[in-house]
């Protein structure tokens, strides 16, 4: 039994020991390039159609993203960045709502959504739990082997 | 006169849709078969009529009758051929017309292959509700998306289509696809309420709309792909999903239909989930015209803007009228529709399609939410917000990787009960896969969990369904049968499309994390190295092309040989400019060229968008395969089994395999 | 004895999710028309300092503080930027003589040329603004846009697309008054 499972056992802490050599830091903190990459990525281009500004070369959105970039260089933080955008082009500027406040509701009620169906599913499962006996009689052997020959013939 | 022509036939096909609609209804409920088949005298005329329509329309934009709004607003003398054709789908009227054709074709074939149960009043019954969704689409070409508006003042040339529309060959087979797949939900919905209507709650109805969910499917999978190829080829920024509205209307319908074709075999194989099943196909045929109405009435900005028109109201009040038709019946009936079945254990194919339907509704329910939240809000306090890429992409992720892991299990899940050792035995191969893949992967120095989490599954997902199709074609084989027979029939078709599936995700996920790009500012001659790659700046050379069309383009020389060519292209002298991409496809990754800049001066320097989008190739390959797959699942397997016969004695491999190590103990 | 059963109750609530829904899409402004207010109305407005292409040196928003003053982004491109002009035009020469309230431009996304190109075509002498990034700091999404600055530093309103002399002029009385009684509280208060 135990030799049995062995190979699945190995096989899954290697998996899980590969993944978390993937997710080691990269050792260097993220340049100011990457942080304001990952800020304008955020941040909708206002003059085009379901672009964020690290994506779009409109005029405007380099220059949103030029202002982002000397800011992140002159030391501000991400936060302090992301609050600017939403003082100067208010809050729907921003892609990703909040953790917390009215947005945290598109994070909460799917995760919600999804607890209160599996739970919906285990009691489901506890009201269909086979009653009596579910062990195979002669009668039903009989049947499958018979059903066996008829499929091995054909 | 083509005007006239085209209003002529959208009165006949919306004619026809009242009087059959209404004729076959008296007929039904007063039980008098022969009034039920007078009435459906009338379907073939739908069809008439909208071809009608649709020639007249193809004849104005052939002509360049610009007496037509429509053809002077979406076509020009210069317009080439294949533009002009594909004119008719490239705004909101034609492709409301496009819309009634392609209902009216199925309307038709289902007339046609039920011609010996016509009487049936479950037949009868969907061939009204068909009816009447096509009578509404033809009441809205005479009211708000009149495709036939004449102009007292016709232009002596038309504005032509927008140029976004008119920059790559793929416009002028997505639309059609996908309307395809789209409107094909009609079939089933039809049949569902049909059998809600008549009380007919077996497996009847499934029976009948199988196939055509099938191939509703199959077409909505291929036009949402290329949809996405068509985005990533022609609209410049290097991706191809946004989760922009339009493209978030045709996924929400995709994700319930694919929950509906997994969950449909429990009912099929157990005759459970009864209720469930008709919801989804209600939910998919009411999130089909949810989303039209939300990329069209302009109440969300769009990259489809099809504002201009009042058409919204409509489609919100068919959509009440949808909602309204489908609860009410389901909440009448429901209790009805309630099997005394039992699932025996979570962990059976039964619980593991209970488990897809989960993630398949959560991952729709996270979809409609983001999309309708930011006016949620509003109306509620006023806020403005928005939601968009960064939540739909960190919602995406979890789900999807769930998705893959289940699509590796299920699988090899019996129905009734699995056991461990069962379990043990058919996922080992692909755990070995999935292992090989996120070692390989870590040792070469890749990076990201959730990265390298989807190549792992993506590995065991496809290494599990090729087992299966392995087993397929030995099993094929030993009946003396063609190997070709192994890839036939829904279960075998279902493996080729998961592996279809696996492909898309192992894309999705290589182009979001080890995709790079430079904005590289060059003046002619200078060269910059991007990811290994020489990009060498030649110069600017303008073109002018047919139609009055003229082109800037910047020749670029990567690695000193290949040559490629973004451009910028103007369609008239005073219009908007356009970006044209060049896209160097390859195996391992593309390279992806923008203009994205002309020098100022000549002989100044040109910006230049360099993208390294990595495995893009294999997303379109991918959404090949599931189209194939679809395809292959439609093709009648040579044993088909009816859903009436007893479960247990159920021929695949599956199940010999639990009852043999059931009876080996 | 179950008169509801489970499907019934879900067809209910989801009916009733439905029926709020559609309520909202139904009340719902078309996406292009929705206005949006500026958030920087009611905060004090950040300062804009670049060369002045018009007039040569440096201009600061700052060095008019205590007065009136309209900030104007703009591009010798922008068709209505044209057709608003003359209406700036003869506000600013309506209030030159008071001194009060004066014209403070920005220009957008254009090349020094064209702007005095523009000016010299069209008239106007007030300071011309060449700095990029005060579009973003104004929220700026297209041109023409005004922000009115009240003598205390303060954004008091936004004004999108080509503005017209009247409607100016009614807009600004407005604010004057509104600022005349909120000084006069605020002084009487203490």
């Amino acid at each position: 039994m135990i030799r049995r499972w062995a190979l699945p056992a190995v096989l899954l802490i290697v998996i899980v020991g590969a993944l978390g050599f993937s997710a080691r830091d990269i050792g260097r903190p993220p340049t100011a390039e990457e942080r304001a990459q990952s800020i304008a990525s955020r941040v909708k281009c206002p003059v085009c159609n379901g672009l964020s500004v690290q994506q779009s070369e409109a005029g405007l959105a380099r220059t949103i993203y030029a202002e982002i970039l000397r800011q992140v260089q002159s030391g501000r933080s991400d936060a302090q960045v992301t609050q600017y955008i939403v003082d100067t082009y208010g809050r729907e500027q921003l892609t990703r709502p909040d953790a917390s406040g009215i947005g945290s509701i598109v994070w909460i009620a799917p995760v919600v959504l999804v607890v209160l169906s599996l739970a919906g599913l285990a009691a489901a499962f506890r009201r269909w739990r086979p009653s009596g006996s579910r062990t195979p009689s002669d009668a039903d052997r009989a049947l499958v082997q018979r059903a066996l020959r008829r499929e091995g013939g054909s | 006169m083509t005007a006239q022509f085209g209003i002529f036939g959208v009165l006949i096909g919306f004619a026809a849709c009242v009087l059959g609609a209404s004729g076959m209804a008296v007929g039904v409920v007063r039980q008098r078969p022969t009034i039920t088949l007078f009435a459906m005298k009338f379907v073939p005329y739908v069809l008439i009529g909208s071809v009608v329509a649709v020639a007249a329309m193809e004849t104005a934009l052939l002509r360049h009758d610009f007496s037509l709004a429509y053809v002077a607003k979406n076509n020009a003398l210069s317009t080439p051929l294949a533009y002009t054709i594909a004119g008719m789908w490239s705004a909101l009227e034609g492709s409301i017309l496009l819309w009634g054709l392609i209902l009216s074709l199925y309307i038709t074939i289902v007339w046609r292959r039920f011609k010996a149960r016509r009487t049936d009043p479950l037949v009868a019954w969907a061939l009204i509700v068909m009816l009447a969704v096509a009578a509404f689409f033809f009441a809205l070409m005479l009211g708000p998306a009149n495709p036939f508006k004449t102009l007292a003042f016709p232009p002596l040339d038309g504005t032509g289509p927008n140029p976004l529309l008119q920059n790559h060959i793929l416009m002028a087979f997505h639309p059609p696809i996908l309307y395809t797949g789209y409107v094909g939900f009609t079939v089933p919905f039809a049949f569902a309420v049909a059998a809600l209507a008549t009380g007919r709650l077996g497996e009847g109805w499934l029976l009948e709309t199988r196939r055509w969910t099938l191939i509703a499917w199959g077409a909505l999978t291929l036009g949402i792909v290329l949809g996405a190829w068509w985005s990533y080829e022609v609209l410049g920024w290097g991706g191809f999903w946004g989760w922009d509205p339009v493209e978030n209307a045709s996924f929400l319908p995709w994700l319930t239909g694919t929950a509906y074709i997994h969950s449909v075999l429990v009912q099929e194989r157990r005759g459970m989930l009864r209720v469930w099943n008709l919801s989804l196909v209600c939910a998919t045929f009411s999130l089909t015209i949810l989303g039209t109405f939300l990329t069209r009435s302009g109440v969300i900005q769009s990259v489809h803007a099809f504002s201009d028109s009042n058409i919204g109201p409509w489609l919100l009040t068919f959509f009440a009228v949808i909602v309204a038709v489908s609860v009410g019946l389901i909440g009448w009936r429901g209790d009805r529709l309630r099997s005394p079945g039992a699932i025996d254990s979570p962990l059976s194919r039964e619980g593991g399609f209970l488990a897809n339907n989960v993630l398949f509704g959560a991952f729709a329910f996270v979809i409609l939410l983001g999309t309708v939240f930011p006016l949620v809000v509003e109306a509620w306090n006023g806020d403005q917000l928005s939601i968009g890429e960064p939540y739909f992409n960190s919602m995406a992720r979890p789900i999807g990787v769930a998705m893959l892991f289940l699509m590796a299990v299920a699988p090899a899940l019996p129905w009734r009960k699995a056991s461990g050792e069962l379990l043990r035995t058919r996922l080992q191969w692909p755990m070995v896969a999935a292992t090989a893949v996120v070692v390989a992967c870590a040792a070469a120095g890749l990076r990201g969990a959730w990265t390298l989490l989807t190549f792992a599954l993506g590995a065991f997902a496809g290494a599990a369904a090729l087992r299966q199709l392995v087993l397929g074609v030995r099993n094929a084989r030993r009946q003396g049968r063609s190997a070709l027979a192994g890839f036939i029939g829904r279960a075998n078709g279902g493996m080729v499309v998961h592996i279809g599936v696996v492909l898309v995700a192992v894309a999705i996920a290589a182009s979001g994390s080890y995709g790079s790009s430079a904005r590289l500012v060059l003046k002619p001659g200078e060269s910059a190295m991007v990811s290994g790659h020489k990009i060498e700046f030649l110069g600017i050379k303008d073109q002018t092309l047919a139609g009055g069309r003229t082109r800037t383009v910047a020749r670029i020389r990567t690695d000193g040989d290949r040559i490629d060519e973004p451009a910028i292209t103007r369609f008239s002298a005073a219009g908007t400019p356009i970006g044209t991409p060049s896209v160097r496809t390859g195996l391992r990754y593309d390279l992806y060229f923008t203009l994205a800049k002309l020098p100022i001066v000549d002989g100044g320097a040109a910006v230049i968008g360099v993208k390294v989008q990595p495995m893009i190739v294999w997303l379109w390959v991918g959404g090949l395969i599931m189209a194939i797959g679809t395809a292959l699942a439609i093709v009648p397997g040579r044993r088909t089994r009816r859903p009436t016969d007893p479960s247990t004695v159920g021929s695949s491999d599956d199940d010999r395999l639990l009852v043999g190590a059931g009876a080996g103990r | 004895m179950k008169r509801w059963g489970a499907p019934r109750i879900a067809a209910v609530s989801v009916g009733l999710i439905m029926v709020l829904l559609i309520g909202v899409l139904a009340t719902r402004r078309n996406a292009m028309e929705r206005q949006r207010s500026s958030p920087l109305v009611g905060r004090v407005a950040p300062e804009v300092a670049g060369p002045d292409l018009l007039n040569g040196g440096r201009a600061r928003l700052s060095d008019g503080a205590g007065k009136w003053i309209l900030v104007n982004f703009f591009a010798s491109w922008c068709v209505p930027c044209a057709k608003e002009h003359p209406e700036l035009v003869k506000f600013a020469a309506a209030h030159q003589a008071s001194g009060e309230v004066s014209i403070f431009a920005v220009v957008f996304e254009d090349q020094p040329k064209g702007v005095k190109a523009f000016f010299a075509k069209r008239g106007g002498g007030w300071p011309v603004v060449d700095e990029p990034r005060a579009a973003v700091d104004y929220g700026v999404t297209g041109v023409p846009e005004s922000f009115l600055i009240a003598p205390n530093g303060v954004v008091v309103g936004k004004l999108t697309g080509g503005v017209r002399l009247a409607s100016l002029e009614t807009t600004l009385a407005r604010f004057k008054a509104a600022y005349a009684a909120a000084n006069a509280s605020t002084t009487v208060a203490p």
